[in-house]
C-alpha cells in the first residue's frame, strides 16, 4: 500500500515537471479583487460615475479643504487649541505658508484623483456598449460636470496648471483650462435632465439647472459677463428653483436637495453611507460640553461684517456662540475653548461623530442671482443688479439697494457674498 | 523492502487563548498627564479637560470659565477596561515524509506538509458607556435623548458586537534524489528536485451588529437588536484571499578532492504566482562557491599551531518575490469609503468602483552577492573563527510607489525602481580552553559591519517619503546616496531665545521664544521641505555580540550579550507632540528652555509639532539578555541519571544613551510586566 502511495508520487511528480502542468499551478486566479480585464464582466458604468461623486466624501474636504478655502481666508479663523497646529493650518491662518504646505498638496492629489476617475468614467461608458443613448449621455454628463467641478478649483487656486489628458507637468494656460472646463460645461448641459426630470432615486446628481449655474459662475471668473448673465438667466428661467422662504433653516437637514439647491455633496452620516469624513467632527466645538475639534472658527472680521449691517438672520444661522442653545435644543457650554464655531457644518445627528450627514452646498440658487447681479452690474445694467441683489437680501429682512452707481453696486455685491462666511471656493454666499 | 523504505510522520496541535488590551493604553498610560484622574466623583472616567480660566484639571467651573483639553490622550485605565476582545486559535500542523534508498548511493525522498489555522475574534464595545465617559457632563437622558431623535445613527447605539472568523491553509510538497559517492580521493553528493507550494489559501468573515443584550453570555449577532426599539443594521463581510503559488525546480553538486580542494554549483529554478500579471513566473538563479583547505596540505604539516585553515569564495544569485498581488485592479469598497456614494430622498447607498493603478511588469527581485572568507583554528583549536566579506546588490529593488500627485490613479503600485548595496563584514573570534576534568571555559566575540546605499533610483520614484509620525509630518525619504529611507527632516538649530531674533530670521510657522528654531539650508529666506536634510539610518552599521561560558565541576555559568551601534532612533517620547499638558520626563523638565539665555538646546515648555533632528538619538545599545547559572546532580539513582538546576535572567541589563522607551518596545514592554 505505502509503495503504492510513493509510486504515485512519483509518477505526479514527473507529471508536474511539465511547463504546461505548472503554469496552471502558478495562474492563480485573484479572488478578493476584480481584475480590470473583468470590470465589464461585474459593474455597469454607473458605477464608475458613482465613485467620482464618492471622492467628495473624503477626510481630505473636512480638512485640508478647510485650510486653503476658508482658514486662510479673513472670514475664519484656525481656531481649535492655539497649540494644536492641525498640521499647517497656522501658517495658513498666519499667512505664512509656503507651496510646501501639506493642504495644498493635500487638494491638488484630491482634485487631480477625481478628475482621473471622471476620464475614466467617460471612456469606460462610451466604451461599454450602451444601447439607451439618452442614459449613456446623461452618465457622460455627469462624469463631465464634475470633472469642470474639479478643473475649476484647481483653476481658480492655481492659474496655469497641468491638464492631465494631456501631460502630467507642462502647464497650460489658465485660458486653456477655462476653455476646456466650458467644453465639458457646455456637453452636461445639452444632456443633463434637469431636477426635476430625473428620478427620485436619482435626486443629487447632477443636473442641467447644475451645470447651467456653474458656467455661470466660470463665465464670472473670466469676466464674460454677457455669457455670465444668459447662462444665470437659463437657470432663473428653468422655473426649477427658488429661495428657501427661512435663511435659518438653509444649513440645515430639512432644506438637503431643496428647492434652493443645484448642486450638494450627499451625506447620510452612517457607516458605510458615511457622508464627508469627519466634517462635522473638525468643526464641531472643543472642550467640556463640546463635541468636536474646533477648527475653522468664524472670525471676528465676520462677526463685524454682519453686525454692522445688522444681518441678525444671517449671523445666527452661521455663527454658533458660546453658551447658545441650538435650534435643535445641544447646549454649547459656557465652557467651550473657542468663543464661535462653524453652524453651517453641525449636523445635529451626529454631532462628533466621525460621520456626518451634512450635505455640504456647493451651488445655491441665492448666489446664482448673485452672479446676475454682479455681471449685470459690469454691463451697466445696474436695475437688474439691483433687482437680484435686493432679492438675496429681503429674505433676510435687510433694506433694499437703492445705488445707482457702479462702483457701489459692486461693492456691495461682494460684501453680499463677504458678509456669507465660506467664501467663493466653497459657496460664497447669502 | 529490505529496510530500504522509510516513513515518518508527525501531528501537532497548538491552542490559543487571548484576550489582548490596546498598546495605546500603554502609551496612554506615559503620557497622559498625572493630574487628570483616573475617575471623577460621580463614578465618570477621567478626560483631560481643564479648567482655563482657573487652571485647575477638571471639567467644573464656574458659568463663563472657558474649559478645554489638556492634552488629546485617553485614559490608559478606562481603555484596558472598554477593550473587551478575546481571540482563539487552532493551529493543525502536520507532515509525512518516505524515504527510499534505491541504491546504496542513491535515494528519493517526498515530503508533504500542510498546515491549517483558524482564528475566531470577538469584539464588544460598549458605546453607551463610551459616549458618557467621554465627558463627565453627559447625561443618560441626553444619550436617550439623542438615541430616539437620531434612531438610524449607531452612534447612540447602546453596544456593538463584532465576530470574526478566518482560516487558511498552507502545503508544500518536495522530492529530490540525493546521490552521494566517493571514488578514491573523489567525493560527490549530488541532489536534483523539484517543490510546490501554496500558502495563503485563506477566507475571512466577520459580522457586525448593534444592542446585544449587556451579558457575555449573550454576545451573539442573532440576538443583536434586543432593545425592541432598535432596528440597527447587521453587516456581514466575506472575503476569499488569493493564494500564492510557488514551484521550483533545484539542483546542486558538491565536490571535494581529498577534503582540499571544494567545489559547489547550485542551480535554482523558481517560479511565483505574484508574476502573473505579465506571466513572467520565473527566475533562474545560480551560484558558485570554491573552497580550500590549506591546512590539510602537506606543506601545512609543519606549522604545528594551524590546526584549520580554509579560504573559501562564492558568487551568487538570490530571488525575492514577496510582494502582494500585483494586478490591474478595480477598486470597491463594501464599508465607508470614497468609491460608494448616497442618492436619493432617503440618501440611499449606491455602490461604486474605480479604476486602480494599472500594473507595472514586474519579475524576480535579483540580488547579486559575491563574497569571501576565511575559517581558522590555532593552538590546539583553542582559538578559532572566520572573518567574512559580502558585497550584496540588490538589482532592481522592487519600489511602493506613490503615483504622482496629479495623475489619475491614486493607489500606490509596485515598480522595480532602484539598485540597493550592502557590503561588509563579519568576523567571529572564540577562545576555548579545557583546563583539567573538572575546568573549562570559552568566550567567544562577534562583530558585523554593514554599509547600506541606495547607489540608483530610478528618476520618477526618487524622493519617496516615509516614517509618517501620524500628525502630517513625515521624517524618512528615499534618495540617491543614502541608506534606504534615510532619516530626513530638518536640522535643529538652537532655541528661538526672544520675539525680536525670530522676527529678523527665517522661520517656519509662528514660532514664539521657547520654540526650536530650524536650519535654513539653502539660505533662501523661508524654512520649508527644500531645508530637510538627511541624518543617517534607523539600520545598525555595526551588531557585534558576546558569550561566555565556564564549567567548573558541577557548577556551569553563562552570560550573552549582544549590540548595535551607527543608527538613529526618533524619539517618539521626547517627540512631537500637538499640544502640551502631557507627563513628561522630569529631565525634559530641567532641561527646558526657560526664558532667554537659559539653554539653546532644548526647546521651552511650549513647543511646536515639526519633526526634527533634535528628536534624533543614537540607537546604540548593548544589551546582556541571558545570564545562566547552573548545578548538575549526577548519579541520582543510577550511574547515568542526571539533573541539572538552573536559573535564567533574560534581558536583565541594558546599557544605552537613548532616553526614550520605544528602543526595542516590545521588550520593554515585556521587562515592565515582569
Amino acid at each position: 500500500m505505502k509503495t503504492k502511495i510513493l509510486n504515485f508520487s512519483l509518477v505526479a511528480a514527473l507529471g508536474l515537471m511539465t511547463q504546461s502542468c505548472t503554469k496552471d499551478f502558478l495562474n492563480v486566479p485573484s479572488k478578493e479583487i476584480v481584475e480590470a480585464e473583468d470590470s465589464n464582466v461585474v459593474y455597469e458604468p454607473e458605477s464608475f460615475v458613482n465613485a467620482i461623486y464618492g471622492m467628495f466624501t473624503d477626510w481630505n474636504y473636512a480638512f485640508s479643504f478647510l485650510g486653503i478655502t476658508e482658514i486662510i481666508s479673513d472670514n475664519a479663523d484656525k481656531g481649535s487649541s492655539p497649540t494644536d497646529t492641525g498640521t499647517d493650518k497656522d501658517i495658513l491662518d498666519n499667512l505664512t505658508y509656503t507651496s510646501t504646505a501639506g493642504s495644498f498638496a493635500a487638494m491638488w492629489e484630491h482634485w487631480y484623483k477625481s478628475i482621473g476617475r471622471a476620464t475614466q468614467a467617460i471612456e469606460y461608458t462610451e466604451n461599454f456598449g450602451l444601447t439607451d443613448e439618452a442614459y449613456k449621455n446623461r452618465l457622460i454628463g455627469e462624469a463631465r460636470f464634475l470633472r469642470a467641478l474639479n478643473y475649476f478649483y484647481l483653476v481658480r487656486g492655481w492659474g496655469d496648471i497641468p491638464l492631465q489628458h494631456i501631460d502630467l507637468i507642462d502647464r497650460k494656460p489658465t485660458e486653456e483650462v477655462y476653455q476646456f472646463i466650458e467644453e465639458d460645461l457646455l456637453f452636461a448641459i445639452d444632456h443633463l435632465p434637469l431636477k426635476s426630470q430625473y428620478a427620485s432615486k436619482d435626486l443629487g446628481r447632477a443636473t442641467k439647472g447644475a451645470a447651467q449655474g456653474l458656467l455661470a459662475k466660470v463665465y464670472l471668473y473670466q469676466k464674460k459677463w454677457n455669457e455670465a448673465v444668459n447662462m444665470a438667466r437659463a437657470v432663473i428661467n428653468s422655473g426649477e428653483y427658488d429661495l428657501e422662504p427661512d435663511y435659518a433653516t438653509v444649513w440645515r437637514e430639512s432644506t438637503e436637495n431643496g428647492r434652493e439647491s443645484l448642486f450638494e455633496f450627499q451625506a447620510r452620516g452612517e457607516v458605510i453611507a458615511h457622508g464627508i469624513q469627519q466634517y462635522s467632527q473638525t468643526q464641531g466645538a472643543r472642550g467640556a460640553t463640546g463635541w468636536g475639534w474646533g477648527f475653522n472658527t468664524p472670525s471676528q472680521n465676520l462677526l463685524e461684517a454682519f453686525e454692522a449691517e445688522g444681518d441678525q438672520i444671517r449671523k445666527n444661522a452661521t455663527i454658533i456662540f458660546r453658551g447658545e442653545t441650538l435650534y435643535d435644543g445641544r447646549v454649547v457650554g459656557e465652557s467651550v475653548e473657542n468663543p464661535m464655531y462653524n453652524e453651517k457644518a453641525y449636523s445635529s445627528a451626529n454631532g462628533g461623530a466621525d460621520d456626518t450627514d451634512k450635505n455640504l452646498r456647493y451651488l445655491r440658487f441665492a448666489e446664482v442671482y448673485l452672479i446676475l447681479a454682479e455681471a449685470a452690474n459690469e454691463l451697466d445694467d445696474f436695475a437688474t443688479a439691483r433687482q437680484y441683489l435686493n432679492l438675496v437680501r429681503n429674505r433676510v429682512s435687510l433694506p433694499a439697494i437703492t445705488s445707482n452707481n457702479k462702483d457701489e453696486l459692486r461693492q456691495l455685491i461682494w460684501k453680499e457674498r463677504v458678509s456669507n462666511w465660506q467664501w467663493n471656493m466653497t459657496d460664497g454666499s447669502t | 523492502m529490505d529496510g530500504r523504505l522509510k516513513f515518518d510522520q508527525n501531528v501537532n496541535l497548538t491552542l490559543t487563548k487571548n484576550t489582548p488590551k490596546p498598546l495605546n493604553a500603554f502609551n496612554a498610560a506615559y503620557r497622559q498627564s498625572p493630574l487628570v484622574p483616573v475617575m471623577y466623583a460621580n463614578g465618570r472616567y477621567g478626560v483631560p479637560f481643564v479648567n482655563k480660566t482657573t487652571g485647575f484639571v477638571t471639567y467644573e467651573g464656574q458659568p463663563g470659565d472657558n474649559i478645554g483639553s489638556l492634552n488629546s490622550i485617553g485614559n490608559p485605565v478606562y481603555e484596558v477596561l472598554r477593550n473587551n476582545n478575546l481571540q482563539n486559535t487552532t493551529t493543525l500542523q502536520g507532515s509525512f515524509e518516505g524515504e527510499f534508498k534505491i541504491v546504496d548511493y542513491l535515494k528519493f525522498n517526498s515530503r508533504f506538509g500542510a498546515t491549517k489555522f483558524w482564528y475566531n475574534g470577538r469584539t464588544f464595545n460598549n458605546i453607551k458607556h463610551g459616549w458618557l465617559n467621554a465627558d463627565p457632563t453627559r447625561t443618560e437622558s441626553e444619550f436617550e435623548t439623542l438615541r430616539t431623535n437620531n434612531p438610524t445613527s449607531t452612534s447612540y447605539a447602546y453596544n456593538s458586537l463584532n465576530i470574526s472568523q478566518n482560516e487558511s491553509f498552507r502545503w508544500v510538497w518536495e522530492n529530490f534524489l540525493t546521490f552521494q559517492k566517493s571514488f578514491d580521493r573523489h567525493h560527490v553528493e549530488a541532489i536534483l528536485g523539484m517543490s510546490r507550494e501554496k500558502f495563503d489559501i485563506a477566507s475571512s468573515m466577520s459580522a457586525s451588529a448593534y444592542d446585544v443584550p449587556e451579558k457575555e453570555q449573550y454576545w451573539n449577532i442573532d440576538l443583536a437588536n434586543s432593545s425592541g426599539s432598535s432596528a440597527y443594521p447587521k453587516t456581514v463581510n466575506q472575503t476569499s484571499y488569493t493564494p500564492i503559488a510557488l514551484a521550483s525546480y533545484f539542483g546542486r553538486i558538491q565536490y571535494n578532492y581529498d577534503n582540499r580542494y571544494y567545489l559547489t554549483a547550485t542551480v535554482r529554478r523558481d517560479g511565483s504566482s505574484v508574476f502573473k500579471a505579465n506571466e513572467n513566473y520565473w527566475g533562474t538563479f545560480p551560484s558558485f562557491g570554491a573552497g580550500w583547505t590549506i591546512s590539510n596540505e602537506e606543506f601545512m604539516q609543519e606549522a604545528s599551531w594551524i590546526n584549520f585553515l580554509k579560504v573559501r569564495a562564492n558568487w551568487g544569485e538570490l530571488g525575492n518575490q514577496q510582494i502582494p498581488l500585483n494586478v490591474s485592479q478595480i477598486l470597491t469598497s463594501p464599508g465607508s469609503s470614497n468609491y460608494n456614494y448616497v442618492f436619493g430622498p432617503e440618501q440611499t447607498l449606491v455602490f461604486g468602483a474605480a479604476f486602480g493603478t494599472p500594473a507595472v511588469d514586474l519579475t524576480w527581485e535579483k540580488t547579486r552577492e559575491a563574497g569571501v572568507g576565511l575559517d581558522f583554528g590555532f593552538l590546539n583549536n583553542n582559538l578559532s573563527g572566520s572573518i567574512d566579506y559580502y558585497h550584496k546588490l540588490n538589482t532592481n529593488t522592487i519600489l511602493d510607489v506613490t503615483p504622482t500627485l496629479n495623475s489619475s490613479y491614486a493607489r500606490n503600485f509596485y515598480a522595480h525602481g532602484a539598485k540597493v548595496l550592502n557590503q561588509g563584514f563579519e568576523a567571529i573570534l572564540t577562545w576555548s580552553k579545557t583546563l583539567s576534568e573538572d575546568f573549562n571555559y570559552s568566550f567567544g566575540v562577534n562583530y558585523a559591519y554593514n554599509s547600506n546605499k541606495v547607489k540608483e533610483v530610478t528618476p520618477a520614484y526618487d524622493g519617496a517619503t516615509g516614517g509618517s509620525l501620524a500628525n502630517g509630518q513625515i521624517t524618512k525619504q528615499l534618495r540617491v546616496g543614502q541608506p534606504i529611507y534615510a532619516w530626513w527632516m530638518w536640522e535643529a538649530d538652537g532655541v528661538w531665545q526672544t520675539a525680536e531674533e525670530i522676527a529678523n530670521n527665517p522661520r517656519y510657522g509662528s514660532p514664539i521664544p521657547g520654540h526650536l528654531r530650524y536650519k535654513d539650508q539653502n539660505e533662501d529666506g523661508v524654512i520649508d521641505n527644500r531645508d530637510k536634510v538627511f541624518f543617517g539610518s534607523y539600520i545598525p552599521s555595526s551588531t557585534y555580540g558576546i558569550n561566555l561560558a565556564v564549567n567548573y565541576k558541577k557548577v556551569d555559568f553563562a552570560v550573552y550579550g549582544y549590540g548595535v551601534a551607527g543608527n538613529k532612533v526618533y524619539n517618539a517620547l521626547k517627540g512631537t507632540r500637538i499640544d502640551g499638558g502631557e507627563n513628561i520626563t522630569a529631565e525634559t523638565f530641567k532641561q527646558r528652555w526657560t526664558g532667554p539665555g537659559s539653554t539653546n538646546v532644548h526647546p521651552g515648555a511650549a513647543r511646536d509639532s515639526y519633526a526634527s533632528s533634535y528628536y534624533l538619538e543614537s540607537g546604540s545599545y548593548f544589551r546582556i539578555n541571558n545570564i545562566t547559572l547552573g548545578y548538575t546532580f549526577s548519579r541520582l539513582y543510577s550511574n547515568t541519571s542526571k539533573l541539572r538546576l538552573y536559573v535564567t535572567a533574560q534581558n536583565p541589563f541594558i546599557f544605552t544613551k537613548y532616553s526614550g522607551f520605544s528602543l526595542k518596545y516590545r521588550e520593554c514592554r515585556k521587562q515592565l510586566q515582569a
